[in-house]
């Protein structure tokens, strides 16, 4: 066994390497899409009543007067050395100081919704999936069907109309304690559940027909453990790959929820800067939220090495019958 | 046959199979001898109803769609048919055992193959621990020459045929009175199916198991089978010893296949293969299902219901003009 | 790779012979998938109501009192009733007529910028498909590094870039779905078998055109094409998210999400302002959620029973 710890050792460094070059790459790509914005971010910030000297100072001080290659790399020396993301052009606020307080929030809501997703969504699908074309499949189902279809931001309307304007159970936006969080985080993850619930059922009906599934029964392995110890772990198998999938629509989503109820997290931060065409905001956000998407991805990677020792073994040296 | 010494029979089993709201005729009546110790091979077309013979005896055919309709499976004097679920558990992977066609799929393919031998082990010897369990399993890998350090890996750093061995040790670790092979060589390459095929045959006589061989390979029949049965579209519609079939077969689907074969001996440009198709399950023809291809074939053999014959003593055969037709 | 071991080995004139085999077979194939997908009563209906709110949205308005921009200041705010079917907004705009304009923002926006990420996903997938070897290594490297940032923060950074409009948020919805088309399209290749497509069409002198679109292509798709009929549906919701959030489409044109997007604040008062847009995003959604499920198990039929 203690190669297999060793095995998941080089297995996990190598996943943090590679996310390393991940992260890098996606900087550059971030950067590149914000450098090519068509405005003259001089004009922007000063209005049309600046004279050229003063934009020409301007642009000298923001370093855009500099080659595209001096600014990458100023930029990402900055970011990866100096953990810094420049500073608002409208509040002058380093732009890390103020996501360092966001962060956590968004993380929350980030986690919380993962976890809800795969918590509620595996059973249900396995759920389904046992009972195939019986009432509990088709409720199931439908209920999906129609979650997957009803935009998030609809339904946290929805939710604030109901639960804070109508009963006053819930406060409709802001932050504080935990009850702030819970409309948000229901609004965000239901697509979720209904996501995975689907591919966990569809995923369960194809393990099912699996001829290892048969050689279990016939092994004489209770129905029971049939589907514990046989079906379960190779159905989640795609199930993982599609929780990363969902992790960045939820991220993403997260601009919008955060928008509806007002939380200050860096989604919101992210669309204030939008607004305001404060730029380095924009781009410190997305690299941020990027950056928590790549780690979350990790883990899952992780978590997808436990479940299918056929992605570890690739780190063992040594592979077996490759060819029939 | 020594009927005292039969120690699996199966009589009159009829399964369907419903898809669509059409009812699939899959086995229509078959039964079968084996005696202890002996193997029988069950020879057929693809699609002829042997796997679900094979699955009916061991009750795990998934219901629905499929239906055992009636018949007996004796096992040893027991009919599995009156057993309920729980005791079928135990039955299964113990007294009988099955060898699946296809190695690549036949193996949960996130265990290690250790693992897998030694939960049939536990499950049918609960005084076992996991690690009395696990070492058993390495003996059993032993046993079909793998070597037992290579049991904490898993089936898909083996190759073909070690997968097939890796599905042999499972099914005779805990010694079974009863093999089901279905097809196991067929996805095999050649020169593996030989060696498997005498592995099976070492194994089983020093265990002195039982085996029902399914196979489409004559071949496989003749080196390894005591006796014969030929089903035809869920019929049995020949049986006796090896002997009886591969020289004095009888029935016209036998000879069908037989003039299939490729001679050696004889410089032939095409092969014979029997014309026409396999009848649709669900639409079978009436009387004798052979009839649209049979070459002698009459106006009563469209109609009856054919009674199986006895040509020579032990030796079955279903067909109406076989005392016309025997030369 | 073991795949492609095997067919490695496979004769080589099997293939020119087999090209107008090929060609009957995968038209019969399309022809059962279409029969399949038209027993599916659900996918049928989905069909049936996207085409219909499709043809409503394009002809409807012309039979419509109220023109789309049309504010009638006395009707501000009104509930639903026989002279405005879903109520009127704060500017005395009919509800109804808006949404029927709406509707071809979203259905084509979705359709549109599912169809282009398909294209651009296509020509990169069978490029790559073709030349494979090492650009294929570090082609996936680069997608690793595309599909690390999450699909709905492109589109939100790519609109901030592009500026509002029809094809730029057309292109901002389209470019988070493409990684996945070209991951889908190599797996295919791959299971396939690269080599074989090359071998074929060597054979025949084929122009590495003609290879990839009329040898690779017909052969790699159905995959591909389930998940893109998927995908619109995704895509409508990443747009109204989009004009939602003020980026996409721009007020005053009636985009669902925009229209959504006007009325957050008076959802207390007049909910019929809130309820009636996001219905209708839900109900394509759906409709085309069903049709892609119909397709998938058309195609794919082992999955359904």
């Amino acid at each position: 066994m203690k190669a297999g710890t060793n095995r998941m050792g080089k297995y996990i460094l190598n996943r943090l390497l590679w996310m390393i070059f991940v992260l890098v790459g996606t900087a550059i790509v971030i950067f590149t899409i914000m450098y090519f914005i068509p405005k003259d971010i001089a004009k922007v910030l000063l209005g049309s009543s600046a004279t050229q000297a003063e934009l020409a100072s301007l642009r000298e001080r923001l370093g855009l007067n500099d080659p595209y290659i001096v600014q990458l790399l100023r930029y990402l020396k900055n970011v990866f050395t100096k953990f810094d993301l420049g500073k608002s052009y409208i509040y002058n606020v380093p732009v890390m100081q103020e996501l360092l307080s966001r962060i956590p929030r968004t993380f929350f809501i980030g986690c919380s919704v993962i976890l809800f997703d795969s918590l509620l969504g595996i059973p249900l699908g396995l759920m389904a999936g046992l009972n195939q074309n019986k009432w509990q499949d088709a409720l199931c189902m439908v209920l999906a069907l129609i979650f997957v279809s009803v935009p998030n931001f609809w339904l946290a309307l929805q939710l604030v109309d109901i639960f804070a304007v109508k009963l006053h159970w819930l406060p409709a936006f802001g932050i504080g304690g935990i009850k702030y969080y819970i409309m948000p985080v229901f609004a965000a993850f239901v697509s979720g559940v209904a996501t995975n619930a689907r591919q966990m059922r569809s995923s369960l009906l194809d393990v099912t027909r699996a001829d290892y599934i048969t050689s279990a029964r016939a092994k004489g392995v209770s129905e029971r453990n049939v589907v514990l110890k046989h079906m379960l772990p190779n159905a989640l198998i795609p199930v993982v790959t599609g929780l990363g999938v969902g992790l960045g629509k939820s991220i993403a989503g997260s601009v919008i929820i955060e928008t509806v109820f007002t939380i200050p997290g860096v989604g919101m931060y992210l669309l204030t800067g939008i607004n305001n065409a404060d730029y380095p905001v924009v781009q410190g956000s997305i690299i941020i939220l990027s950056f928590f998407s790549a780690l979350v991805m990790l883990l899952l990677d992780i978590v997808y090495a436990q479940v299918d020792p056929r992605i570890k073994a690739q780190y063992s040296g040594r592979m077996h019958g490759v060819t029939k | 046959m020594d009927d005292n010494n039969v120690f699996l029979s199966v009589n009159d089993l009829v399964v369907e199979y419903t898809s669509d709201k059409k009812i699939i005729y899959a086995v229509n009546g078959v039964s079968l001898k084996l005696e202890k110790g002996k193997t029988l091979g069950l020879v057929g077309e693809t699609g002829a109803g042997k796997t679900t013979i094979a699955k009916s005896i061991l009750r795990i055919l998934p219901d629905p769609p499929a239906k055992i309709k009636s018949g007996q499976c004796i096992v040893g004097g027991e009919d599995m048919m009156q057993k309920t679920e729980k005791e079928m558990l135990d039955i299964r992977g113990n007294k009988i055992s099955m060898i699946f066609q296809d190695p690549m799929t036949a193996l949960n393919p996130i265990m290690t193959v250790g693992e897998q031998i030694a939960e049939v082990i536990k499950l049918h010897d609960k005084s076992l621990n996991k690690k009395q369990a696990f070492a058993k399993a390495m003996d059993a890998l032993e046993m079909v020459g793998i070597k037992a350090e290579r049991g904490g890996e898993f089936p898909f750093q083996f190759s073909g045929g070690m997968k097939q061995r890796v599905v042999i040790a499972m099914a005779l670790a805990s010694n079974p009175e009863l093999l089901l092979a279905d097809e196991p060589t067929t996805a095999l390459d050649v020169t593996i199916q030989a060696q498997i095929l005498s592995m099976i045959k070492e194994l089983q006589q020093r265990q002195n198991t039982s085996m029902l061989l399914i196979t489409h390979d004559l071949g496989v029949v003749a080196e390894t089978c005591d006796d014969t049965a030929v089903i035809y579209a869920g019929e049995i519609v020949e049986s006796g010893s090896k002997e009886d079939i591969f020289d004095h077969p009888a029935h016209p689907y036998t000879i069908g296949l037989f003039a299939a074969l490729p001679k050696l001996n004889e410089e032939t440009d095409r092969l014979n293969p029997i014309k026409g198709m396999t009848p649709d399950p669900s639409e079978l023809p009436e009387g004798c299902k052979f009839h649209p291809r049979c070459e002698f074939a009459e106006k009563k053999c469209k109609c009856e219901q054919i009674p199986m014959v006895e040509v020579s003593p032990g030796h079955f055969c279903r067909c109406c003009r076989v005392n016309e037709l025997e030369r | 790779m073991k795949e492609k071991k095997h067919n490695h080995k496979k004769h080589n004139h099997e293939n020119h012979i087999h090209e107008e085999q090929i060609q009957v077979r995968k038209k019969s194939m399309t022809m059962i998938t279409l029969k399949r997908l038209s027993e599916s009563k659900t996918a049928m209906i989905g069909l049936g109501i996207i085409i219909l709110i499709f043809l409503v949205s394009l002809i409807g308005p012309f039979f419509c009192k109220y023109g789309v921009n049309e504010m009638i200041m006395a009707d501000r705010c009104l509930p639903p009733s026989a002279k405005h079917w879903f109520g009127t907004d704060t500017y005395g705009r009919d509800i109804f007529v808006r949404l029927l304009y709406g509707g071809r923002y979203s259905l084509i926006l979705g359709i549109s910028g599912s169809l282009f990420g398909l294209a651009i996903g296509v020509v990169l997938g069978l490029i790559n498909g073709y030349i494979g070897g090492a650009f294929d290594n570090i082609f996936m490297r680069i997608l690793d590094i595309w599909s690390a940032i999450p699909g709905t923060l492109l589109a939100v950074l790519i609109s901030t870039v592009l500026g509002p409009g029809f094809f730029n948020t057309m292109v901002a919805l389209s470019i988070g779905s493409v990684p996945l088309i070209i991951r889908l399209l190599r797996g295919r290749i791959l299971s396939v078998g690269h080599e074989e497509f090359l071998e074929a069409a060597t054979t025949i002198n084929a122009s590495p055109f003609r290879i990839m679109f009329k040898h690779m292509l017909p052969n790699v798709i159905s995959p591909v094409i389930v998940n893109t009929t998927m995908s619109v549906g995704g895509v409508i919701l990443e747009a109204a998210a989009l004009s939602y959030i003020g980026l996409g489409i721009q007020p005053p044109n009636p985009e669902w999400g925009a229209m959504l997007s006007d009325a957050k604040n008076y959802a207390t008062y007049y909910p019929w302002m809130l309820l009636f847009p996001g219905c209708a995003i839900a109900l394509v959604v759906l409709c085309i959620n069903l049709l892609g499920d119909g397709l998938r198990d058309a195609i794919d039929p082992k999955l359904k029973k």
